[in-house]
């Protein structure tokens, strides 16, 4: 690369594989922090859970600690979280807790009130009218770095031997890898990953949502939860809707609600272990899903014109 | 490291451990797939770290999903692969380090094979082999007979190869495992998986195991396909 002159330097040679950071001057020192020092290093940055009372209750009751628990619905992105809103959580469902990201120091996360779009918590649910069916909300973005220490938290309150799990989730339309040509593909489109738990146990027989289709992968919190329910020996099943890209799980300041036609796009999960056995509703109830559609900042009463 | 097979200290202690670095064109990765696909080896667990990017899909060789790490052992050729299927995050490059390091003591693997390539411009000249070898003083002479290479000296550092530079010093100073080679092959992003092949054939050669140099006509693994993108649409041109 050029040093000081009159000519503009080179830029670098850009490689999907290697990072910009990691150039050939690093010899295994103190971490750089990655992204021009835009990231922290990963030390400062931490995942907190905080319980309601009832909850702390019931882990001090038990023997082995865990929240009773069959099966736990974890929603990532805002059109999962508005799907498992509208069909699955129902209007009396019990805040159990919830788990904040990015914080800078281990055990600081917002209160169990602050549910407002931009305090970004996952909140984890118990359903009043199916007490072993837990769900989470990570409508939240959660950053890849912090994706491990997640699933540790929210696993860690569980009786992981005795749970099925299911998670849903968005990735962009462009994303998704077909011999077909990009042009032709026709959002959104459904998939689903299953542990070899769940295979194992005969858990998807008959299960209406295709397979995902190698080479695609997930990526983010679906990938983090499936991959840990393998490890584990977890029956899971991710299911991922290829969405258009402003319906995904992306930019924490993009307050929006979520695209209906994103939410239905995970209508044939229903039929599926373990959707199936929590009795959702469909279609979902009117009310509720209008409640979430306008559950947006400046909606009610505001000028809807940018010019006046 | 979970695993259905107990994997106790000293397990692996006469294996050889391969293990590629996200690097140019990913050819490290491919060549471990390939190594994978013609030694026959089988899957035997996972590698749960927290310094990988999270990723999960259809098994790249039909069966089980795939994850961020796994292992892959022949218990014939006395070779454990550690793939890695995914790029290491930027906030956690040394502590990968240092898990990967421990990782590989815990195992008690007798060698370590890193498998990387690096841009083809940081060869010493272009008449160089491709090919890139450094030998700790555990294994000094990796390279077998006939092997045309590059020697590249232990402190030299090659832009492109991912972690797989680090790694190395930091093997290569450690009492274990007994011997640590690199084997870097020089290119350029594009289609690699030639490139793959040639690194798959060095490596079967420098560990003399023939068998796992790729075989012709023998199918890919299922994550190849689309890799560098689908056809281009009919009636375009």
């Amino acid at each position: 690369m050029a040093a000081d002159g009159p000519f503009p330097k080179r830029l670098p040679e850009f490689s999907r594989a290697v990072d910009d950071s990691e150039d050939s001057d690093w010899d295994g020192g103190e971490d750089q922090g990655g992204d021009s020092g835009r990231l922290k290093a990963s030390d400062v940055r931490s995942c907190a859970m905080r319980l309601s009372p009832a909850a702390r209750q019931q882990l001090a009751a038990g023997d082995r600690r865990v929240l009773d628990c069959s099966t736990l619905l974890v929603g990532v992105g805002p059109a999962a979280c508005g799907f498992l809103t509208a069909c699955v959580l129902g209007d009396d469902a019990e805040i159990l807790g919830l788990i904040s990201c990015g914080f800078p120091e281990a055990g600081l996360a917002n209160s169990l009130g602050q549910t407002a779009l931009g305090d970004f918590g996952c909140f984890l649910y118990r359903l009043k009218c199916n007490p072993q069916v837990l769900v989470c909300h990570a409508a939240a973005p959660v950053p890849p770095a912090d994706c491990h220490e997640f699933v540790e938290l929210l696993l860690s309150v569980l009786d992981v031997e005795s749970l099925d799990l299911a998670v849903l989730g968005t990735q962009p339309l462009t994303s998704f890898q077909s011999a077909e040509p990009a042009s032709s593909l026709v959002g959104p489109l459904l998939r689903c990953l299953r542990s070899s738990a769940m295979l194992g146990q005969g858990k998807a027989a008959g299960d209406a949502v295709q397979q995902l289709e190698p080479p695609n992968l997930l990526t983010g919190l679906p990938a983090q939860l499936l991959s840990v329910c393998q490890m584990r020996r977890v029956p899971a099943a991710a299911f991922v809707a290829f969405v258009a890209e402003a319906d995904c799980d992306g930019e924490p300041h993009r307050l929006l609600p979520p695209d209906p036609a994103a939410m239905a796009a995970f209508r044939p999960a229903l039929a599926c272990q373990p959707l199936r056995y929590c009795r959702p509703a469909w279609p979902p109830n009117s009310d509720r899903v209008m409640r979430l559609l306008c559950r947006q900042p400046g909606a009610n009463g505001s000028s809807a014109y940018l010019y006046t | 490291v979970l695993s259905d097979k107990s994997i106790g200290p000293g397990k692996w202690s006469d294996y050889t451990c391969v293990l590629p670095s996200v690097s140019v064109g990913n050819v490290g990765q491919l060549a471990a797939d390939l190594i994978i696909s013609s030694g026959r080896l089988y899957s035997v667990g996972y590698w749960h770290s927290a310094s990988l990017t999270p990723v999960c899909g259809p098994g790249p060789f039909g069966g089980p999903p795939c994850t961020a790490a796994e292992l892959w052992e022949s218990e014939q050729r006395r070779i454990v692969v550690l793939q890695l299927r995914s790029p290491v995050l930027a906030c956690r490059r040394r502590r990968f380090l240092d898990e990967a390091c421990n990782l590989i003591a815990e195992c008690g693997f007798a060698r370590v094979l890193l498998l990387a390539s690096a841009w083809d411009s940081s060869r010493r000249e272009p008449s160089c082999p491709s090919l890139g070898l450094a030998g700790s003083p555990g294994w000094p002479n990796p390279a077998p007979e006939g092997l045309e290479f590059e020697p590249l000296e232990p402190e030299r550092r090659l832009s492109g190869v991912g972690l797989a530079g680090p790694l190395f010093r930091r093997l290569a100073a450690d009492s274990r495992p007994t011997g640590t080679a690199l084997a870097c092959l020089f290119c350029s992003e594009g289609d690699n998986s030639g490139h793959a092949g040639q690194l798959a054939e060095a490596a079967a050669a420098i560990l003399g195991q023939p068998g796992l140099a790729p075989v012709p006509g023998r199918p890919l693994p299922s994550s190849w396909r689309l890799l560098y993108g689908s056809r281009p649409v009919e009636g375009l041109y």
